[in-house]
């Protein structure tokens, strides 16, 4: 792909199909009042047949915009302002609507973000996927033999009966398969994928790529992939394109751009990354040198962070045993079952595991919000003399309704969406002040609050929707801190972050739990923040411990086969990525398994012992213990490749 | 499945119940009785309290209405203490009147009201819409006796092709209120397809922004296929309640209308039977405004079971 704005098209080259996407000086706008706004400003690319394009840029880049411009869609009220898109040698934005549709139904196709949203919650799967084959038209049996084909391509289990079920039916990453396989269906040249793993685990995310890149390979697909993962971009994509404001800053063969990288916003975006492999949390981007144009020079300075050197606990959980279940389902056991760990005053703790792993759930019964089944959950006195709410402890079994308001106060949460879990009608102050008035928090106000999360007083008369992403969960964040917490519970708080959001975020995580002494518990499937960030890290699998250490532990040699598992589906910049073993394919199962390991179903190295006795703990050290029926020896990365 | 259905049916015997209690009471709590009604103002006392015993007015009232419950539950609802005839005959040749209009109104009325908020949506913020929401609310907003008012104007005066007032009495046969019917279907027609568009045209809105219909449409679907295959199932799942809704209210508003055009119904003859405190027809009118009322809302609970595959398979374990 080359960037040659001041050619025009010339329609040979077009003709003669070497170029699947030309995109020439595109503009797309939308009016606000009488103003005119640029969603894209200017953008030329071009896309060689069988070539992979990544689009990388954060929210707001028009990224997005791009990838549906291709199929000639766009929001209803934007419109193309200058410059065209030709995809297969037809300019799609002048196309007639009749052959608009013959276009997306023979040359374009899209894997949307989420395909959970995406298919349609009335239909038949068999019938969506079948509306598709146009050149089966008619004959049914044909219709359905390709679409379980199709769905056999794309590895789901059990494809003929998953013809005639409904898309609730399946899990999150067996309905972004279908998505692919209703995406394949048309046979497309050229497949435009927006995020499409974006919502998945990571080991999930690992066997859907690995999946796309064999099929991309073997059927030739020319391939525009959108994403804000630079790691996801540089498995995947032959070229890059990295957008900002709307406009390409930069561009060209992947690898080149990554490893030298001539803008400076590229250049942040890189260096902004958390890696599993380092220490440290990267520096946050720098916008007003990128706008600029300073490249920075040198090494990337990480903050490292010291964890607290005294441990005294805040929270301490011992044997916590959650069960969902209304009756007993032979086979399984339940959600959750004997958890111990604990948080100490000033530390970060991280949570770890993929959905369906009970972080979530765990964290909702220390906050009250789930009953448990068993086992004790206690808050120990903060230590620190000025938190005068708590002094003798408290017992955490209880649900939040019957908790005493020291209680409460003392266990606050941060949420994963701030922008769902303010008020958009309460102003930043009626937000903050709540928790104030209703704790009776002496020589606090809104002011000091907004200040300790380093956002300006002035910013306590807006509206949630008048803040950007990272501003709104720094109101998150004083909301809980208000309040005066000895222990603060966050879940997933920098997922729905940009990356030079994300660490500013993390930092100020860091100063407010050494500052005040909060132990954090810190609810997450992203390794890199965790390596970034966390002092300590409790892996679990199915609602039961099978790791814990401190976090050199867990990214050390020896590993849980699971988070060996883990840390192998990463997918991180500049890794060698052909060389990576192969993920993992089985999906996670429903239900906890009533007996044994709860990894006996997808570990690479089980044994018969597995399966029905509970394993042992295996003390590596003093403070990192695994829970395996396998040697220590085995679990060091050097023994079977998984 | 079969326990849900159980559950509402529960619920639904005992709505119909606590609905005959209520009218039982507020009945009784009016002033003056079938007794005084029937002899006028100046009856001597003695008169009145003959005519209570005679109609089984001076027993107390919680007895009455236990006889009466117990009777009914047997399909005796008990003669009329004003004509004396049979009320379940009564009521029957009334509703099947009324059934005649409320058939016509519901049919054309909820296709009508479909199709006009499915456009509406479609067309979001365009000609069609703005002149089909601003009808709506118009709709909306001027109750039913002055639509009646305006449609006998336009369609039995000016232009004089529906007879203005129904003068078959009680005993007409269906083909002869057949050319009447129509303008009192109109009247509920226009009050009852202003919710049903409005419902529809949001709701078809917010289905038309789902990310499931685009993609419907980014993988190259034909119009009609998006609308009816992808997005009208869905669309459809929450005007299903607001349809039941109104058809209960179409109750309530046939009185008013039936009585505008003297149309032989349940509405005429609920008003009468207020009028003469005539308290078994009463309660056998409730009783049926509140089986209505009931089987629509079960209706409604049944299609959305039929359109929601969700409800129909809860997500099973693999």
């Amino acid at each position: 792909m080359t960037i040659d704005a001041a050619d025009t098209i010339d329609e040979a080259t077009i003709l003669n199909g070497t170029d699947i996407v030309r995109i020439q000086n595109l503009s797309v706008s939308y009016l606000s009042g009488k103003r005119q706004v640029d969603v894209l400003k200017d953008v030329t690319l071009q896309l060689r047949r069988g070539h992979v394009l990544g689009l990388v840029g954060e929210s707001g880049s028009g990224k997005s915009t791009l990838a549906s411009a291709l199929l000639g869609s766009l929001r209803s009220t934007s419109f193309v302002s200058n410059g065209s898109v030709h995809v297969a040698g037809q300019d799609v934005f002048a196309l007639a609507p009749r052959a608009l549709r013959r276009l997306r139904t023979a040359e374009v196709a899209m894997v949307p973000q989420n395909a959970g949203n995406a298919l349609t919650p009335t239909m038949k799967i068999g019938e969506q996927i079948a509306e598709v084959l146009h050149h089966l038209k008619g004959n049914k049996a044909a219709q359905r033999a390709r679409a379980e084909e199709l769905l056999r391509l794309v590895r789901l289990p059990n494809p003929g009966p998953a013809l005639d079920r409904y898309p609730h039916q399946f899990s999150g990453g067996q309905q972004q398969r279908i998505g692919i396989a209703m995406a394949l269906a048309a046979n497309p040249s050229l497949l435009v994928l927006d995020e499409p793993t974006t919502g998945l685990d990571v080991v999930t995310q690992a066997a859907i790529l690995d999946l796309l890149m064999e099929l991309q390979e073997t059927m030739g697909m020319s391939m525009v992939m959108v994403s804000h993962d630079l790691g996801v971009i540089d498995k995947m994509c032959t070229d890059i394109a990295l957008l900002r404001k709307g406009a390409v800053v930069e561009s060209g063969m992947t690898r080149s751009v990554l490893a030298q990288p001539q803008h400076a916003y590229t250049r942040g975006l890189i260096d902004s990354v958390p890696r599993i492999d380092t220490p440290g949390i990267p520096p946050g981007m720098d916008q007003a040198a990128i706008d600029a144009g300073t490249v920075r020079e040198g090494a990337v300075e990480l903050y490292i962070r010291t964890p607290p050197t005294k441990a005294k606990p805040v929270l301490s959980v011992r044997d916590l045993t959650i069960d969902y279940r209304r009756k007993p389902v032979p086979g399984t056991g339940p959600t959750v079952q004997d958890v111990s760990f604990e948080v100490n005053a000033g530390e970060i703790v991280a949570l770890v595991g993929e959905s369906g792993s009970g972080k979530s759930t765990i964290a909702n019964a220390i906050a009250g919000l789930q009953k448990s089944e068993g086992g004790q959950m206690s808050l120990t006195g903060s230590g620190d003399e000025s938190a005068n709410h708590l002094r003798g402890g408290g017992n955490l079994a209880r649900t939040v309704s019957s908790r005493p308001k020291s209680l409460r106060q003392a266990v606050q949460l941060i949420f994963q969406n701030a922008d769902t879990s303010l008020n958009p009608r309460h102003s930043v102050r009626t937000a903050i002040a709540r928790p104030l008035k209703l704790f009776g928090v002496k020589g606090a106000t809104v002011e000091r609050a907004l200040e300790e999360v380093e956002l300006p007083a002035s910013f306590a008369k807006r509206l949630p929707g008048q803040l950007s992403g990272g501003q709104r969960q720094r109101v998150g964040i004083a909301r809980a801190i208000a309040a005066g917490p000895s222990l603060v519970l966050a879940d997933e708080v920098v997922s729905a972050l940009d990356v030079s959001v994300q660490s500013s975020i993390l930092r100020l995580m860091d100063t407010l739990s050494r500052d005040k002494d909060i132990g954090f518990l810190f609810i997450t499937h992203d390794l890199a923040v965790v390596r970034s960030i966390a002092d300590r890290v409790v892996v679990l699998y199915l609602g039961r411990i099978v790791e814990d250490g401190t976090v050199e532990e867990i990214f050390s040699d020896t590993s849980h086969p699971y988070t060996r598992l883990l840390l192998d589906s990463v997918i991180e910049l500049g890794d060698d990525h052909k060389a990576k073993a192969q993920a993992v394919r089985d999906e996670i199962p429903d239900a906890p398994p009533e007996l044994g390991c709860p990894f006996a179903s997808r570990c690479p190295i089980v044994r018969d012992v597995c399966r029905t006795v509970v394993p042992p703990t295996i003390q590596v050290s003093d403070t990192h213990n695994i829970e395996c029926h396998a040697d220590v020896s085995e679990l060091r990365p050097s023994i079977p490749a998984l | 499945m079969v326990t849900f259905f159980a559950k509402r049916l529960g619920w639904s015997v005992f709505t119909v119940l606590l609905a005959t209690v209520l009218v039982f009471s507020a009945i009784q709590s009016l002033p003056g009785d079938a007794a005084t009604q029937l002899l006028g103002q100046n009856a001597t006392p003695s008169a009145v309290a003959t005519m209570r015993q005679q109609l089984g007015l001076d027993e107390p009232p919680v007895s009455r209405f236990f006889t009466w419950l117990g009777k009914a539950l047997h399909g005796d609802f008990g003669n009329s203490l004003v004509g004396g005839g049979s009320v379940a005959g009564e009521v029957g040749s009334a509703l099947v009147n009324t059934s005649l209009l409320a058939g016509i109104t519901i049919v054309i009325g909820i296709l009508l009201s479909l199709v006009l908020g499915l456009v509406a949506g479609l067309t979001r913020d365009r000609w069609p819409d703005i002149s089909i929401s601003t009808l709506a609310l118009v709709g909306m907003s001027v109750p039913e006796f002055v639509v009646a008012t305006v449609l006998v104007l336009l369609f039995s005066i000016y232009i004089p092709i529906f007879p203005a007032v129904v003068i078959a009495g009680q005993n007409a046969s269906l083909s002869d209120l057949l050319p009447s019917v129509w303008l009192p279907a109109g009247a509920l027609i226009c009050v009852l397809a202003a919710y049903i568009i409005r419902m529809m045209r949001t709701s078809v809105i917010d289905v038309m922004d789902s990310e499931f219909v685009r993609t419907a449409i980014l993988k190259g679907n034909s119009t009609s296929r998006v609308v009816f295959k992808h997005l009208l199932p869905s669309a459809m799942l929450p005007t299903l309640n607001v349809i039941a809704m109104n058809i209960a209210w179409l109750v309530g508003g046939v009185v008013v209308v039936e009585s505008i055009f003297n149309y032989p119904g349940v509405g005429t003859l609920m008003i009468r039977s207020v009028q003469t405190r005539d308290l078994p027809t009463i309660l056998l009118i409730t009783v049926m405004s509140a089986l209505t009322y009931v089987v629509c809302n079960l209706l409604a609970d049944f299609a959305a079971f039929l359109l929601n595959p969700r409800l129909r398979y809860p997500r099973s374990s693999k």
